[in-house]
């Protein structure tokens, strides 16, 4: 276990695109004997689509993407609701109501996907991602491997999300520069013409913090004042 | 006693790596409300992907109670990526005889026989880890972004921060930058401060080559 985890950590790190991470942890997948892992980055947007790593048939993948299927996953339901890992799939975890959830499990079970163990990501925001390892039948051997192996399996998802992150997938990158959220807001907000009293007001922080987030997003995209940062912000949106 | 685990080693000391990263999430999670990742009871933030030197130490019951994550400044790193706003314009040159260190965490030690100038061991324990890791690897200077808390005890422990910056205000905190001297003459003033009387850092003596 020490070592495919090992393993993995040399291929991420040598790793230079999306393609890359995704065969290393394929690799590690099948090293675990288990038939697929996916890993879902939930879009910060609600009208964004997500972002999918995984190497669970690309025929599902599509399919699951088009639909918009991380709107009605009980996986994912469960995932936006709780920070710790779980089981989920025949007799476990959470259970389809719907008519459409059931469908969506037994369209799942056709590609080979009946079960799984997914491990949650979260920010103080909520949920930003999850790692799912999954297998086409719950055999008891399946559940014990996972529940033996359940701390490398969470250092295990945890690099990989890291390595995403790190590897530039997210949707606050302006002028090849990573803003954090409160950047972001403090800057709209900068936008919209408020101090940065009132920014603090209606963040719920102080002004001083305002003003670290608005000096610090000036100091990342290399620019003197607060018109030029949002400038670059409304510039790339054009292009995005 | 503390440990070096650099990331030849980290399938090796995979239950070190995950008792850490619980060590943090209780520290800048619960403890002081950071806007961390998680997975789990785990923390973790993307210069984790960069294979750091992590430093752990662990209590005289042999858990992880305290760690440290350590970056070259030939490589990205929290001050220039994250918070550049504390370099007041400056810039960190990028020097392999300069590390930065993240993401110092200490559990409260509920355990603590005595406190030296209100310092426990284990602080004295991890700064001087800190050193000599330092000295190991000729590095003559250890940047870091901290609070003006952790300066203060920095001062007390006599390993005093040398400012990048001005503070600024962040959060119920205020944020600074600064480097830590590493040299032979700080880790004498450390251990002389917290009373250790032998190197406390240990690597596995098989090191990759």
């Amino acid at each position: 276990m020490r070592r495919i985890f090992q393993t993995l950590v040399d291929r991420l790190v040598d790793g230079k695109n999306l393609e890359d991470l995704r065969r290393g942890m394929a690799e590690t997948a099948t090293a675990l004997n288990l038939s697929c892992f996916a890993y879902l980055a939930l879009p910060r947007s609600p009208n964004a689509a997500p972002l999918l790593i995984s190497n669970y048939p690309s025929a599902w993948t599509s399919h699951y993407l088009q639909k918009r299927y991380e709107r009605l996953d009980p996986v994912i339901a469960h995932v936006l609701r709780y920070t710790e890992p779980f089981h989920w799939g025949l007799g476990s975890g959470p259970t389809e109501r719907s008519n459409s959830e059931r469908e969506l499990f037994e369209e799942a079970a056709t590609f080979g996907i009946r079960c799984g163990f997914t491990i949650p990501i979260h920010d103080s925001n909520g949920a930003i991602a999850a790692v799912t390892f999954a297998a086409d039948q719950r055999h008891s051997s399946f559940v014990q491997s996972i529940d033996k192996n359940a701390d490398v399996l969470q250092l295990i998802a945890m690099s990989f999300h890291a390595h995403a992150r790190r590897k530039g997938i997210s949707d606050e990158v302006i002028s090849g520069v990573t803003l954090t959220r409160r950047e972001i807001e403090c800057l709209k907000w900068a936008a919209e013409g408020k101090s940065a009293w009132e920014t603090g007001c209606i963040l719920g922080i102080s002004r001083h913090t305002v003003a670290f987030h608005l000096d610090n997003a000036k100091a990342k995209l290399g620019v003197r004042s607060t018109t030029q940062a949002v400038a670059r912000m409304a510039a790339s949106k054009f292009n995005s | 006693m503390m440990q070096v685990i650099t990331s030849e080693f980290y399938g090796a000391f995979a239950e070190e790596l995950s008792e850490m990263y619980r060590l943090r999430y209780r520290v800048f999670k619960e403890r002081l409300g950071w806007d961390v990742q998680t997975a789990g009871d785990m923390e973790v933030d993307e210069f984790d992907a960069l294979h750091p030197v992590y430093l752990i130490q662990r209590s005289s019951d042999y858990r992880v109670q305290g760690c440290v994550r350590l970056l070259p400044s030939t490589g990205p790193t929290m001050l220039r990526e994250t918070f550049p706003v504390l370099l007041e314009g400056g810039s960190v040159q990028a020097d392999p005889a300069i590390w930065e260190s993240s993401r110092f965490a200490l559990d409260a030690d509920s355990n603590a026989r005595g406190t030296i100038h209100g310092l426990t061991w284990a602080t004295y324990e991890l700064f001087a880890g800190m050193i000599e890791f330092g000295l190991s690897r000729r590095l003559t200077e250890i940047i870091t972004v901290t609070d003006v808390r952790m300066e203060r005890i920095l001062r007390r422990a006599e390993w005093p921060l040398r400012r990048l910056g001005r503070p600024r205000a962040f959060g119920n905190t205020q944020a600074v930058a600064g480097g830590l001297e590493i040299s032979k003459t700080s880790l004498t003033r450390v251990r002389n401060a917290g009373r250790l009387r032998s190197p406390v850092l240990w690597e596995p003596a098989i090191r990759a080559a």
